[in-house]
């Protein structure tokens, strides 16, 4: 009962990251404004779900393969923010400062 | 208005949306890319049907798992077919074309 | 199986149809492309909703990776679409398209509406037969065993695209690696700490195809990302030469000697019998895992290789 509301809890607080990560791609005036908004916010709200999950998991195979799921993405956002933000060129308009 | 309805509506949908837009798109990427999505329409509708029954129909999923990996493998020959149809007429380098015009 | 729409499914939907008509009216590639990425992901997860795990795999590797990997290069050698006016020019065009766009769909969605909503379809007839087919899975069984005839028909156009493809690079080569200019370190990282992983979890695919979701086609597309991934870091990604056209053949090949010999020695074409049907259907799923993956990494390196000369060639 209190596994079910903590699992609750942090699957709706991690939504809630991954709509201002959302909010801040679709507001934030440039590039790089809009990677910092996309991969801080995402990341945070990919771990708490990923929480809420592995609570509800019920068998340790199903946390491990959560777990492991979890690295990966992590690895590969971390990968494709830093490609992005190289990628724009310096004097791009929409880059902004860095 | 069940799971079964929604997903069959879209898909309907969806497929002929996309098969209209392969008709009338000029741009050959935007094309493909109709095409990938008309196909995923009509996927839609085929497990939608496979999944009326207690035990998911595993026929009609195989014929969907076979039209996905075609329909990737023909994607990348029709990029590649388009590639070379939008290349610049001195890119075409190949051995022995002497008899290109000037 | 009348379960009623959740919530869930009705955003799943929704969040469907906007991406595609993102995908379809924006109109800029890259837009369309990045679009199309979204759609296979969000298609994925309906698959997976629906008890059709074993295309959610395949639909998540393919969709978002392979076709996604192959329209975003197409896309960034080539950004601006060749002017011309659109194809369709009339008003009234447009309205005898649309409103025949909207006969069909409501024609369709119409039967397929009026089917009754639970049937019990092929399911049975698959689960009787399934402990002498082989494999436990019935997905499997019917891909390799009961329908093993499409599939010998699908890995054989697989290969066709696959050395068409490489018939079109520029000068005739066959490539083995794409050029990678300047990889950079988090790139490099990323690809030798991931790539031992993807191989590990294909060999555990292919494996796991007998008894749960999995098999050659979703171990097969998941190697070909790994090789998609290595070229792009400029790697050695396909085998070179005369290995190639073999892998390319070998999946064809193979299948088409089983045939045979099931034709001419056994009992009908590719009826596989119950004692050898299970080493069979492993040992072609094997050579059809290679095959794929080599067919599907090749036809990327192909493109991106040509891609890069006419690049390089154009004038400045």
């Amino acid at each position: 009962m209190i596994a079910q509301a903590a699992s609750a809890v942090l699957l709706v607080a991690g939504c809630a990251f991954f709509a201002a990560g959302t909010i801040g791609l679709l507001r934030f005036p440039s590039l790089h404004t809009r990677l910092h908004a996309l991969t801080k916010a995402d990341n945070l709200g990919l771990g708490l779900i990923m929480a809420g999950l592995i609570i509800q998991s019920g068998s340790a195979a199903v946390a491990a393969k959560l777990v492991a799921i979890w690295a990966l993405a992590l690895l590969a956002s971390a990968t494709s923010g830093h490609l992005l933000a190289r990628g724009a060129e310096p004097d791009d308009p929409a880059a902004g400062s860095p | 208005m069940t799971r079964l309805d929604v997903v069959l509506a879209c898909g309907a949908v969806l497929a002929v949306l996309a098969t209209a837009r392969l008709l009338t798109e000029r741009d050959l990427v935007r094309a493909v890319i109709a095409l990938n999505i008309a196909s995923g329409g009509v996927m839609m509708v085929l497990i939608a049907i496979a999944s009326r029954a207690e035990l998911a129909d595993p026929v009609p999923q195989a014929m969907v798992l076979t039209g996905i990996v075609i329909t990737a493998a023909v994607t990348g020959l029709a990029l590649a077919l388009i590639r070379r149809i939008e290349a610049e007429p001195h890119d075409e380098a190949g051995p022995g074309r002497q008899d290109d015009e000037p | 199986m009348m379960m009623a729409a959740t919530a869930f499914d009705l955003v799943l939907v929704l969040a469907l149809l906007a991406s595609a008509g993102l995908a379809l009216f924006l109109p800029r590639r890259s837009t369309a492309a990045v679009m199309f990425c979204v759609f296979g992901v969000l298609l994925a997860t309906l698959w997976a909703r629906m008890a059709a795990p074993d295309v959610a795999l395949a639909e998540a590797i393919l969709g978002a990776g392979v076709t996604g990997a192959l329209l975003i290069d197409a896309v960034t050698a080539h950004p601006k679409a060749p002017d011309g006016s659109p194809a369709v020019r009339r008003r009234t065009h447009w309205l005898a398209i649309a409103t025949l766009a909207a006969v069909i769909a409501v024609g369709i969605a119409a039967a397929t509406l009026a089917l009754p909503d639970s049937a019990p379809g092929l399911a049975e007839a698959v689960e009787e037969r399934l402990g002498s087919s082989g494999v436990d899975h019935p997905v499997t069984a019917v891909l390799l065993n009961f329908r093993g005839y499409d599939t010998l028909l699908e890995v054989a156009l697989l290969a066709i695209a696959a050395l068409a493809v490489l018939s079109l690079a520029p000068g005739g080569e066959m490539p083995v690696a794409a050029e990678a200019l300047d990889v950079p370190a988090p790139l490099d990282a990323l690809t030798r700490l991931i790539v031992p992983v993807v191989v590990l979890f294909a060999g555990w695919l292919l494996v796991a195809g007998s008894t749960r979701p999995g098999g050659a086609f979703q171990s097969g597309v998941l190697l070909a990302g790994a090789m998609i991934l290595l070229a792009l870091t400029g790697r050695p990604a396909l085998p070179p030469g005369s290995w190639l056209r073999l892998a390319l053949v070998a999946g064809v090949g193979s299948y088409l000697a089983l045939s045979g010999l099931t034709a001419s020695g056994g009992r009908g074409l590719l009826v596989l019998d119950e004692e050898w049907a299970g080493f069979a259907i492993l040992a072609l799923e094997t050579v059809l895992t290679a095959s794929i993956a080599v067919a599907l990494a090749g036809v990327f390196v192909a493109s991106s290789r040509s891609s890069r000369l006419t690049a390089r060639e154009a004038p400045r």
